[in-house]
């Protein structure tokens, strides 16, 4: 048996070979999400399988809400002789031609919503190759971008390393920075009940004690939303609470409604409101995809701050989400903030990346600001002594 | 004070750049656009003025526009730090 599965290994590998070695790839860009062929739907049902943050859905919200009129979105995209997308990268930057000196810049499609972003990858194909072709599409763009900027991504993955190395050889000099943490905790099959035990004594019983407290006084309830059902009344509540907590204003104020409506379209809504004497009292927004729930929004009415309605809320929304949508990952998406720890149980982080281009006097500029003058003068003759393939030694880390 | 320090910039942009040389240059010529400087000469004139005048550009400082003219970098150290400026010379 296992050399069976060793030959059948070794055959696609030797088939995989083979495909790389014979085949072209071109790079074409795309302005809208309408204009990419079908066949890149299963580059998005790939990279959706691993984050909520890469599905078409997510992106088509995000263009909708949150794209300025004064910019422009771009999906280069990585393809085979046969138009199949083996990787695309999805951009945004401003329309305008550079007025002056202004520092042209081409930006990841992520902002303050996005927890982690990184290219679509088409992983049966090999993905240096299609993450080096995509580099040197993006570093021979002309007029030439100054800064290439992607985040957040996972630092530790293979398709970091992967894309930095390809920037850096594309002849960019290359520095990476911390985003945010991201708190989650793995169930490995763990019941609600066993979820609960498993957290620190301290955090356990605090929201045992005050959840018992609230319950007894009959004043509190808890809806959860998941479909179309009942859906514009919940977003009502959600914003009604909102606006009453410690919250700042969102920056784009369409965007999570849009976003609670693709959710539901999609399947993955789990909107919880809490009521006190049926007031919207707490709410949460958790998206569930793929064995994960990701608790995307949470607050409360700074009115109701004494009967610790969110630790209720949280607790309710943990019931539904580990014993009833089974998932086996919570995750507590940006940010370090202490109660994430308190019921979360592991750390990881995520990295941006920024590739400047020492071509262009902007670019230059930027990196004296980035990396430092004297070590990039340094840097920057290597680059131009020894051309685009002697400068991935140049990059700085 | 301004002239000197324009004729400081001068010399040394006609000592390092070959191009600067070969047409000549005004205090007003545009380093940038003309091609005379590029993006290592640049790099270059930060490391020139640094060590010359005696000053430190901040990050918000490294714009091109303060370096394209001989006559706007010039504007630009002294009014950095006109006293250091001076003393330095």
């Amino acid at each position: 048996m296992t050399t069976q599965v060793s030959s059948i290994k070794a055959a696609a590998a030797q088939k995989e070979t083979a495909r790389s070695a014979s085949r072209t790839l071109s790079v074409r860009n795309y302005f809208s999400f309408e204009e990419l062929p079908s066949c890149y739907g299963a580059l998005f049902e790939q990279a959706g399988r691993r984050s909520i943050f890469h599905t078409l859905a997510w992106y088509r919200n995000l263009g909708r809400t949150t794209l300025e009129a004064t910019e422009q979105l771009r999906i280069v995209g990585v393809e085979l002789e046969d138009g199949t997308p083996v990787a695309a990268l999805l951009l945004r930057h401003n329309r305008s031609l550079r007025r002056g000196w202004g520092l042209r810049t081409l930006s990841s499609f992520s902002n303050y919503y996005t927890t982690l972003y990184e290219p679509l990858l088409d992983f049966s194909y090999p993905i240096q190759d299609s993450l080096r072709e995509l580099a040197r599409a993006l570093a021979a763009n002309s007029p030439s971008w100054d800064v290439v900027n992607l985040k957040p991504m996972d630092g530790e993955s293979a398709t970091f390393a992967a894309l930095h190395s390809a920037l850096c050889e594309a002849g960019m000099v290359v520095q990476t920075y911390f985003c945010h943490g991201n708190w989650y905790f793995l169930l490995n099959g763990k019941s609600y009940k066993e979820y609960l035990a498993s957290l620190r004594s301290s955090v356990r019983n605090i929201a045992h004690s005050k959840n018992k407290k609230l319950e007894r006084t009959g004043r509190a309830r808890v809806e959860i939303t998941s479909g179309f059902d009942g859906l514009e009344q919940a977003i009502q509540a959600y914003e009604k609470v909102y606006a009453a907590s410690w919250k700042v204003q969102e920056p784009y104020p369409n965007f999570v409604p849009g976003l609670i409506r693709t959710c539901a379209e999609m399947g993955w809504l789990r909107l919880g409101i809490a009521y006190i004497d049926d007031e919207p009292a707490a709410a949460q927004l958790w998206m569930v995809n793929n064995g994960t729930a990701s608790i995307y929004k949470i607050a409360y009415d700074q009115k109701f701050k004494d009967l610790s309605v969110g630790s209720y809320l949280t607790m309710r929304m943990m019931e539904q989400a580990i014993d009833v949508d089974k998932a086996q990952e919570l995750d507590y998406l940006s940010g370090d903030d202490r109660y994430k720890s308190d019921w979360m149980s592991t750390r990881r982080e995520h990295w941006g990346i920024m590739a400047m281009n020492p071509r262009t006097i902007p670019g230059a500029l930027a990196i004296v600001r980035h990396v430092g003058g004297r070590a990039v003068k340094r840097i920057a003759q290597r680059v131009f002594n020894s051309g685009v393939k002697d400068s991935a030694k140049a990059a700085v880390k | 004070m301004e002239n000197q320090i324009n004729e400081r910039i001068r010399v040394f942009v006609l000592e390092k750049f070959p191009l600067a040389r070969k047409r000549g240059i005004s205090f007003q010529d545009d380093l940038l656009q003309s091609g005379i400087v590029d993006s290592l000469g640049i790099l270059d004139l930060v490391t020139f003025v640094e060590q010359n005048f005696g000053i430190t550009l901040n990050d918000d400082e490294l714009l091109p526009e303060n370096f394209q003219t001989i006559e706007r970098l010039s504007a630009f150290v002294q009014s950095k730090n006109p006293s250091e400026v001076g003393r330095q010379q």
